[in-house]
């Protein structure tokens, strides 16, 4: 007798082995995974010809509550961390990521760069690759409406703002994202990294230190000027430099 | 810190080499001569970024009396005095010398002495016949000299004060006004016994 195979639920398969009669078994096998927070419940019947009916009640647990943002390994290794790379210009960046959340907190990291502020979106909300946003939008601290983590995983995205980068050496700061789920139950958070490009060395000269810097300024001195009569000339500057003759 | 120097133009970066600061441009000293000196450049170099300082100091032309030689002023010198010298300042190519016609005072020897590089060694010049000299070499492009003047008159036993006007004018080129230097000269009467 061939095998029989079906399927219960979507992601529940059963398969009877090629037992339809007398003693056999029937082996029950989950075919997605529940990236739900609540467990999902299956019920299968075993009938023989009389009628007489045996229940099967599958039960799959859910997934603890997680959130990930998806991209590159972040330096901190952790596999629900992920790294940003920016450029040097002001811009922003969209850090997307998955999570079974009932409600999500955005909030910036410790310990930026100095003079990379990051600023937030008031919403974060998922794009398909056209940009275009998908389901409702979440307000910081909130969630998507009728709590779709409960049963399934759903995707996120946050607009972040990130300033010009005036120095020559890469800046650093991080956004954390927060999942929380039922009552009593710990969150999770996950890090994304943002890094942004060293911008061009550049070098500029005023002699008055608030005029309009340029490349070239032009001092005049006196007959009767002599080492009491200095001049300051004002620099500007991301880098290192010196000065020549030459 | 370090000190920059281009020519006659120096630069102190007070220790700064990177990120916003300032630099100071100053000359090492006065510029003596008539024509400007020539500019000076200094460069602050990043790393692909180049910027130009460019320093000139301005000349000018002068003529200044420097000394008076003697114990007494040239507006009172007592009637038995027969000379009085002083030295003046100048960067002037040409120099002219001039009295009142007829006058009192003249120039000993009609000649002026100078000495370019201030050590006490003396070029003597004779005036021409517009009582003119020309500075050789005209020096005074990018430096003072200084000129030794003597004058000679008879003592005064006239009974009067005698007044005059030494004028000598420097200037650079002909029909030039130049620059001035005028000296009120007055030997005094021998009092009355």
């Amino acid at each position: 007798m061939a095998k029989r195979q079906g399927r219960t639920a979507d992601w529940l398969q059963y398969n009877d082995n090629g037992s339809t009669t007398g003693p056999g078994y029937v082996t029950y096998s989950v075919v997605e995974h529940n990236n739900g927070r609540k467990e999902r419940s299956a019920v299968s019947h075993i009938t023989g010809d009389s009628g007489d009916d045996c229940v099967v009640n599958v039960t799959q647990n859910g997934r603890p509550l997680y959130v990930n943002f998806e991209g590159v390994q972040a330096p901190s290794g952790n596999p629900q961390d992920a790294l940003y790379n920016v450029g040097n210009t002001a811009g922003n960046v969209s850090i997307h990521g998955k999570t079974n959340a009932k409600t999500l907190t955005f909030a910036l990291g410790n310990n930026p760069t100095p003079d990379m502020v990051l600023t937030l979106d008031s919403s974060g909300y998922h794009q398909d690759e056209n940009g275009t946003p998908q389901g409702s939008y979440i307000v910081n601290g909130n969630g998507p409406s009728g709590d779709p983590g409960e049963i399934g995983e759903w995707e996120f995205d946050m607009i972040v703002g990130y300033p010009a980068n005036g120095d020559t050496t890469t800046k650093e700061a991080t956004v954390v994202v927060t999942a929380n789920g039922d009552s009593g139950v710990t969150p999770e958070s996950a890090t994304a990294y943002i890094v942004q490009a060293g911008g061009e060395g550049y070098v500029e000269i005023c002699d008055t230190p608030t005029g309009t810097f340029g490349d070239e300024v032009s001092l005049t001195f006196n007959w009767d000027d002599d080492e009491d009569d200095g001049q300051n000339v004002y620099v500007q500057s991301n880098e290192q430099w010196e000065v020549s003759i030459n | 810190m370090s000190e920059h120097v281009n020519n006659w133009a120096k630069l102190e970066d007070h220790g700064n080499h990177g990120g916003n600061a300032f630099v100071t441009v100053f000359p090492s000293a006065v510029n003596w001569g008539r024509f400007d000196k020539p500019i000076a450049n200094f460069y602050i170099n990043g790393s692909n970024d180049e910027c130009q300082i460019t320093a000139e100091q301005e000349g000018h032309e002068f003529i200044e009396f420097e000394e008076n030689l003697e114990p007494y002023e040239p507006n009172n010198i007592d009637y038995f005095h027969n000379v009085w010298e002083f030295f003046f300042e100048s960067n002037s190519k040409y120099l002219s010398v001039s009295f009142a016609e007829g006058s009192h005072f003249a120039l000993n020897d009609n000649r002026l002495l100078v000495d370019t590089d201030y050590d006490g060694t003396y070029v003597l010049y004779t005036l021409d016949a517009s009582g003119e000299i020309e500075i050789t070499d005209d020096p005074g492009q990018y430096d003072k000299y200084r000129v030794l003047v003597g004058l000679k008159f008879p003592q005064n036993n006239t009974g009067s004060d005698i007044a005059d006007t030494l004028t000598i004018r420097g200037f650079s080129a002909s029909g030039a006004q130049g620059q001035t230097l005028t000296i009120s000269l007055v030997h005094k009467a021998a009092p009355v016994v």
